[in-house]
């Protein structure tokens, strides 16, 4: 199906791809659709999240693998019942400005995608991972 | 910023609307319970913490930026 898209203009999709969360992106309970797209030069350190709805409406994902410490956080029941059992991607929310270098993510709050099931959730960790943090200084800021 | 000590069982009010009660303490975690008019939008602090970079997540970079700063990294 052909989407209309923010950053990649008009796009011919294949509907398998698209994500539905179970559990919307905080702020944004009314798009429940979703497609991760990447760039081939930005490689899969970061992705966006582009609502099929809305071509305005696409997010900066970043890859945990850029943190230095591996991020392996504890996931509900809850969370995972709304994932069908299991998941096997992760990804950051990241703020990205114009210096590029002051990237902050967003520990707190991963988007969890169970790709078999095309299922995905924005949670909130139980435990205490920074809201913004610096993602290539590699240290909390606030 | 105001500051009150309360125990178990007791409550604040705010605006003659809204009550905030203590329900159990265990451990490090307090338990509060809530009465607010449907109005008044309560919500975790981290959550609320969540919206925001959601949103300045979605106003954000261009493209070409981007691919100019991986480009300088590899």
């Amino acid at each position: 199906m052909l989407i209309n898209t923010r950053d990649f203009g008009k796009l011919d999709i294949d509907e398998n791809e698209i994500l539905t969360f179970k559990m919307p992106m905080f702020g944004y309970d009314e798009y429940e659709d979703y497609i991760v797209l990447f760039d081939e030069q930005v490689g899969d350190s970061f992705a966006w999240l582009q609502s099929i709805k809305n071509s305005a409406l696409c997010f900066m994902l970043a890859n945990p693998k850029m943190l230095k410490k591996d991020y392996a956080p504890e996931i509900s029941n809850d969370t995972l019942e709304k994932l069908s059992g299991s998941f096997d991607e992760i990804w950051l929310v990241a703020v990205i400005t114009d210096d590029i270098k002051d990237t902050k993510v967003n520990m707190k709050s991963p988007i969890l995608i169970n790709n078999s099931k095309h299922f995905a959730v924005q949670t909130v960790l139980e435990s205490n991972y920074p809201i913004r943090y610096a993602l290539f200084d590699d240290k909390e800021t606030d | 910023m105001l500051v009150l000590s309360r125990k178990n069982d007791e409550s604040i009010i705010i605006d003659d609307k809204i009550e905030i009660k203590i329900l159990g303490i265990s451990g490090d975690r307090v338990q509060l319970g809530i009465s607010a008019p449907k109005s008044v939008n309560v919500v975790r602090s981290e959550l609320k913490e969540t919206m925001d970079e959601n949103k300045n997540s979605s106003i954000t970079v261009s493209k070409e930026k981007l691919t100019d700063f991986i480009k300088a990294q590899k």
